[in-house]
Order: C-alpha cells, then sequence, then structure tokens
C-alpha cells in the first residue's frame, strides 16, 4: 500500500502533525531516508534480520492493584507502531464501514467514542 | 441496529467474558480476514506478525529474561484491536445471522448479546462455543426476575443482574443503580495506585527512556 504522509500526518493529532510537519517539509537526507524507511516497513521490504528488532518489545511488570501477582506490560517499538498507526489511519474509512455495514457490529476501531456509544445502545434498547 | 421498540421490554443483556481472548488468539486465524478485507494491509500484517517476537524484561535486581511470543496479539501493537476485531468479525457476523431476534455489539473483547432472555441464552451458548469465562460473564435483566431468566437456559454460573450494570466501566440500569455507581464508582475499581506502588521506590525506572507504556 501506498499513502502520502502528508495526509496522513494531517490527520493525526494537531499537536504531532505540527511537529512533523516541520520535521518533513525540511528536505534532508535524514527525513528522505526515514520516509523511505516508513514505506519499506509498510510494504514489508525489510531485510528478515531486522524484523526482529522492530517487533521486540520491551516487557515491564507492574504490580496489580491486590498486590497479588504482576500485570505485565509490553511497550512496542516506536517506529513500528507510528508505522502501524499511520497505516490503520489511512484505512480508517474502510475499517469503519468494514465493521459498521450492512449491521454494527463492533464499535472498538475506526470510531470515535465507541465505547460511550456501545453503552448508550445498550442502555436504550433495554429501556 | 434494531430500533428500540416496546418489544425491547424484556429483553437482557448477556455480557461474555472470553477465557484471554486477546492473548490466546491463534494468529493463523488472522491472515484470510486480513487478505479478503484488506489486501493492502497484508505485507505489514505479516512483518508485524509472520513470526515469534520477543519480549524483553530487564528488571533491576532480576537482570535480563526473554520470552518468546508467538500466540495472540501483542501488547503494545498499534494494530492489536485491529486484528483482533477482525478475527472475531465472521464469527460476530455468524452470531448475528443465525439469531437475528438478538442485536450483537462487540467492543474487542467485550461482547454484549442483547435479546429476549431464551435467544440471549442460546447465542451465548453459541459464541466462542465453551472458550467463554462463565463465572465473569453476566447478564443484566431490568424487567425480568432472575429465576425466570435462568429458566430460560442462562448458564449457572452467570450472575444475573436485575438493578443494573458495568457496560465497558459505565454504568447502565435503573436510577438508583447508575446514581450508588457515580458515588461509590472509586470503590468499584478497588483502591487507587499511586506511582509509588508502580516502581519500588529506590528502583530505576523499568521503562526508562521510553515515552508511553500503553499496551
Amino acid at each position: 500500500m501506498s499513502f502520502s504522509l502528508e495526509e496522513v500526518l494531517r490527520r493525526v493529532r494537531r499537536t504531532n502533525y505540527k511537529t512533523m510537519q516541520a520535521w518533513f517539509h525540511e528536505s534532508d537526507s535524514l527525513a528522505d531516508n526515514l520516509t523511505t524507511l516508513f514505506y519499506r516497513i509498510t510494504a514489508g521490504r525489510i531485510p528478515a534480520s531486522i524484523i526482529p528488532l522492530l517487533t521486540a518489545g520491551r516487557g515491564v511488570a507492574i504490580p496489580k492493584p491486590s498486590r497479588i501477582g504482576l500485570r505485565p506490560v509490553v511497550v512496542g517499538n516506536i517506529i513500528l507502531r507510528f508505522v502501524g498507526t499511520l497505516a490503520l489511519v489511512q484505512k480508517s474509512a474502510e475499517i469503519t464501514k468494514f465493521i459498521l455495514e450492512p449491521k454494527p457490529l463492533q464499535f472498538a476501531v475506526g470510531l470515535a467514542g465507541g465505547c460511550e456509544l456501545m453503552g448508550a445502545a445498550i442502555g436504550a434498547l433495554l429501556s | 441496529m434494531a430500533p428500540c421498540s416496546l418489544e425491547h421490554v424484556v429483553w437482557v443483556d448477556v455480557a461474555a467474558d472470553a477465557k484471554n481472548a486477546f492473548n490466546s488468539l491463534c494468529r493463523s486465524q488472522m491472515w484470510d480476514p486480513l487478505l479478503e478485507s484488506f489486501p493492502d494491509l497484508a505485507a505489514l500484517g505479516r512483518l508485524m506478525y509472520g513470526s515469534a517476537s520477543s519480549i524483553i524484561f530487564n528488571e533491576s535486581g532480576f537482570g535480563r529474561s526473554e520470552v518468546l511470543n508467538s500466540v495472540g496479539n501483542r501488547q503494545g501493537c498499534s494494530w492489536g484491536s485491529f486484528l483482533y476485531c477482525l478475527t472475531i468479525h465472521p464469527l460476530l457476523k455468524h452470531l448475528a445471522d443465525e439469531f437475528p431476534g438478538c442485536v450483537i455489539l462487540a467492543i474487542a473483547d467485550d461482547v454484549h448479546i442483547i435479546g429476549p432472555p431464551e435467544l440471549a441464552a442460546a447465542a451465548y451458548e453459541e459464541l466462542l462455543q465453551g472458550e467463554l469465562n462463565d463465572s465473569k460473564s453476566k447478564c443484566y435483566s431490568p424487567k425480568i426476575s432472575a429465576e425466570a431468566v435462568r429458566g430460560t437456559g442462562m448458564p449457572a454460573d452467570v450472575e444475573i443482574a436485575t438493578d443494573g450494570t458495568r457496560v465497558l466501566g459505565g454504568p447502565v440500569g435503573s436510577p438508583d443503580y447508575c446514581h450508588s455507581f457515580s458515588v461509590c464508582a472509586g470503590g468499584h475499581r478497588g483502591p487507587r495506585r499511586h506511582q509509588s506502588d508502580v516502581v519500588p521506590s529506590g528502583a530505576a525506572l523499568p521503562c526508562g527512556g521510553f515515552s508511553s507504556a500503553s499496551g
């Protein structure tokens, strides 16, 4: 898939966009190479030896509120998270259509305020 | 979504809890829905989930250890919810088609079946076929007694409430239930955690250098 970084960034949070806009509008080799890297990751065209570095995560064990047991939390690679988010933002209209048509089934992705919508829908159906 | 009407006065809401849903999902089930519905994303999906990934723990005092993760959604992955939703979508569609008298609504692994109690109980039994955690699933019946709902075939371990229920952390139910929920909201969630509970005093911040710890 291909996407316009400019267009996608415009749809990400405004504060992020302004920072990134300045970054990518500068025509320099760093920005160019980073953009190329993002495109290559999106297309899956990176050396096999690099993939484990992108998919590895940093694990953190957090005590549960009951103080019995630990809850593992994993911090994913920031580059892969960024590229993944860009791809989903680019496809958000299709994703929303997929999960809401012909009848709404899921509210977790591609929809703002999904939790509130689902709670309101259940309340309305039972009232 | 079915319009709200008087027919719904005898409906119940069954909140189904799947056993370790995110953690136990077989990744092979992701590929067909991804290729079929979002072929443009397949290459990136393969890169993210085509092989086992490492989780590296580096706790002070315990040293470094690595856990390989090859099942389920990866924590810390921006595609976690998307791939989970994509994978269970055919199952939810099947359920909605099999039980047109019910409304099926889901946020990731939080699946709600709303409908007449006998149909909702049957749909619940059909959903994930034995992979549900009955003791954590809940049924909210605003108009029918718990005994009557139980008589329609609702599994014995599923708790039945008639005053209200929590839907994704928020209250749905009678005004009294919603009022008491808002008053006691802190108590429902247990004691608040402070930063000192998360990171032992004197220990190095485990995720130092990262700006986000969201999963």
